[in-house]
């Protein structure tokens, strides 16, 4: 069905930031002219795709498509091993892999290695676009028979050792412990094995000169061929900046201009819980979806950076789509987080507050443990002194977010 | 007087890092901490010497199959050494999942090669391939007469050897094998389990069984002083409901 795209289609899978980097890569196409098919909103598993695409079919089971038209796709990481076979993609954008619901996808190596598989298969013309900042990524990199286009950040931290809960600081190939030059975040950075010499490839687009303090809007000098140009965005941190590196080398593969790429990655609004930000009364809310540990530290470390003692809802569940094992909230970098209120809820709200008690989070008497969410969130509102960051998993945040629109109160603070 | 110092050697923090073990090593020291004990953490990377005399607990988590091999070469070798002196010179060993069966005697892998383990447990681990399902879910199982609880993912089954006896009995889940009822295993002062969560943090009374023997070394007869273990229990208990127990 994909085959009836005009312009075909780009699938970005990994662990982090597909959502992100697909709403900036369908912003920059939809700027350029596109007329973009995207499955939005994290329905990113293989039932997911396919119920966006029979929903544009037409009686006939043909996709209504334009002459203009192009497909952007979020794939999931684990069934982009399945999919691949059957659909190529002109551009797959591999993002990251990071240790996330062990009880779903199991560890990264047997992730990565049905990559290698999957994109071993998929043909010379494939072009892939990949983190040459993440070993694990390079590792399938280095099976592409195509073309493949890789994107960094230059100098983008000041830490040479990744965090004891990093998960793949050792090397992909002999297994001996990776040297960093620098570390972005995580195991994300300028890597060189001492041993087999599997070391951090030539960058085809690198950030430098970034900015990325607390949740102030990123921004960076992007670079490509000697040439450099400022990217504005409209959302905060690090990660951000992957993903919009990710997003350009993407646009680039499809032969959009540099012009294009920055005025579309400035035009691009954050997404769902992507630090969205929503009035409710006199109480501003930040959304900060948190699914594994990478993504909440970083979101953690985002937090660290705001000066004033902050309110903070937090909120843990373990259905499905979360993850049953919550073990990975013992990796959170919860200490020297400087709260003011601290509500834990969610399906787990006791294990979340157990673990803010042994990262020593505040007096005790600060933290409200209310499994209940609705219950939870209105108390925190109410409780909140003008700002309230709320962190929740994938669950949490489709509940919470649909109280907010039950309540007529979701005002999108940055138009979409 | 000096409050007392204990030691605890963290085993291959960097390779077995994947389930967020590094909880109980961060309980135990709150735990010391707030009794004005002092717990100081070595972090024993592979080729990192340290005195086996000095420790009083060891810990070791679960990894990836490479990064456990990893682990598995180096304590072949010296490692492996320093570890067995500091477990005959009165240690305590805690070690969870894939730092578990590297404590037992050998690991079969699925093609049927043998990743030898450091012998402390009589017990072999076997992963019967990919067509077998892992054993994963929450779990519970009977410990000296109390519950403890956790959540377990492996794909080894272990069998326990005549020679050890298990941690725990199955209460619900599948504990070593999902066959014969059993869950981890002591020998000695030695103590191997499945049970990730992190396990300590919400059961607080193993965590002060552990600390406790690991006092005794140094002042025999010693005895902790209670807590107040609320949040705890209340996750303890959350535990056992959500698995219909509570």
């Amino acid at each position: 069905m994909l085959g009836a795209i005009p312009n075909g289609f780009v699938f970005v899978t990994g662990t982090n930031g597909k959502t992100t980097t697909v709403a900036m890569l369908s912003t920059i196409l939809s700027d350029a002219g596109y007329d973009v098919l995207t499955n939005r909103t994290g329905s990113n598993l293989a039932r997911g795709l396919l119920s966006y695409l029979l929903e544009r079919t037409d009686a006939l089971g043909r996709l209504r498509v334009e002459s203009g038209s192009i497909g952007v796709f979020e794939v999931d990481e684990a069934a982009l091993i399945g999919i691949l076979p059957t659909a190529v993609p002109r551009t797959l954008v591999l993002t990251n892999l990071f240790r996330d619901q062990l009880d779903r996808y199991g560890e990264i190596d047997s992730l990565s290695r049905g990559w290698v598989g999957a994109i071993g298969s998929a043909g010379a013309d494939l072009h892939v676009v990949a983190n040459a900042d993440d070993p694990a990524v390079m590792l399938t990199a280095s099976q592409v028979q195509g073309m493949t286009t890789t994107f960094g950040v230059a100098g983008g931290g000041n830490r040479c050792s990744p965090d004891e809960w990093a998960d793949s600081s050792s090397c992909p190939v002999c297994s001996s412990r990776l040297e960093y030059r620098y570390i972005a975040y995580s195991h994300l950075g300028d890597y060189a094995c001492p041993k087999c010499g599997f070391t951090r490839p030539q960058v085809d687009f690198e950030a430098t000169d970034i900015t990325a303090d607390g949740l102030s809007p990123a921004a960076f000098s992007i670079g490509h061929d000697d040439a450099h140009s400022q990217v504005h965005l409209k959302v905060p941190g690090i990660f951000n900046i992957y993903n919009a590196l990710g997003a350009a080398a993407a646009a680039a593969t499809l032969g959009v201009g540099v012009e294009d790429i920055v005025n579309g990655l400035g035009r691009s609004s954050p997404v769902f819980g992507r630090a969205e930000r929503v009035s409710v009364g006199e109480v501003e809310i930040i959304l900060l979806l948190a699914k594994n540990p990478t993504g909440a530290n970083e979101i953690l470390r985002t937090l660290r950076g705001i000066s004033a003692p902050i309110d903070v809802l937090m909120a843990l569940n373990d259905r499905a789509a979360d993850g049953h094992d919550v073990s990975w909230i013992w990796d959170l970098d919860v200490q020297n987080l400087n709260v003011n209120r601290l509500t834990a809820t969610g399906d787990r709200a006791e294990d979340l507050a157990l673990r803010l008690k042994y990262g020593g989070v505040a007096g005790r008497e600060a933290v409200t443990v209310e499994r209940n969410l609705a219950g939870a969130f209105e108390g925190a509102i109410r409780r909140s002194e003008g700002m309230l960051y709320v962190i929740a998993t994938y669950t949490a945040m489709l509940d919470l977010r649909a109280l907010l629109v039950r309540d007529g109160r979701l005002e999108p603070y940055w138009s979409h | 007087m000096e409050p007392l110092n204990l030691r605890l050697a963290y085993l291959y923090p960097d390779l077995m890092n994947i389930y967020a073990d590094r909880g109980n090593v961060e309980c135990l020291v709150r735990r010391c901490e707030w009794r004005g004990l002092r717990l100081e953490v070595e972090r024993i990377h592979a080729g990192t010497e340290f005195d086996p005399a000095a420790i009083d607990l060891l810990f070791i988590g679960g990894g990836q199959d490479r990064q456990q091999q990893a682990a598995s070469v180096d304590l072949s070798g010296r490692g492996g050494r320093l570890v067995r002196q500091a477990i005959d010179h009165g240690a305590v060993l805690l070690a969870v999942c894939g730092g578990y069966q590297l404590m037992g005697r050998r690991y079969i892998a699925a093609d049927g090669s043998v990743l030898p383990g450091l012998g402390i447990f009589d017990l072999e681990t076997r992963h019967s391939g990919t067509a077998a399902p892992r054993c994963i879910g929450d779990v519970a199982v009977g410990w000296d007469g109390e519950n403890l609880v956790g959540f377990e993912n492996h794909g080894g089954r272990t069998y326990l050897g005549p020679d050890v006896e298990p941690l725990g009995t199955v209460i619900s889940g599948y504990g070593n094998n999902g066959e014969d009822g059993t869950e981890g295993a002591r020998y000695g002062r030695a103590y191997g389990t499945y049970l990730h969560g992190s396990l300590l943090p919400k059961n607080p009374h193993f965590a002060d069984f552990l600390l406790e023997a690991a006092l005794q070394r140094r002042e025999p007869g010693a005895k902790l002083d209670p807590l107040k273990d609320d949040e705890e229990w209340a996750a303890h208990r959350a535990a056992l409901k959500k698995m219909r127990l509570g």
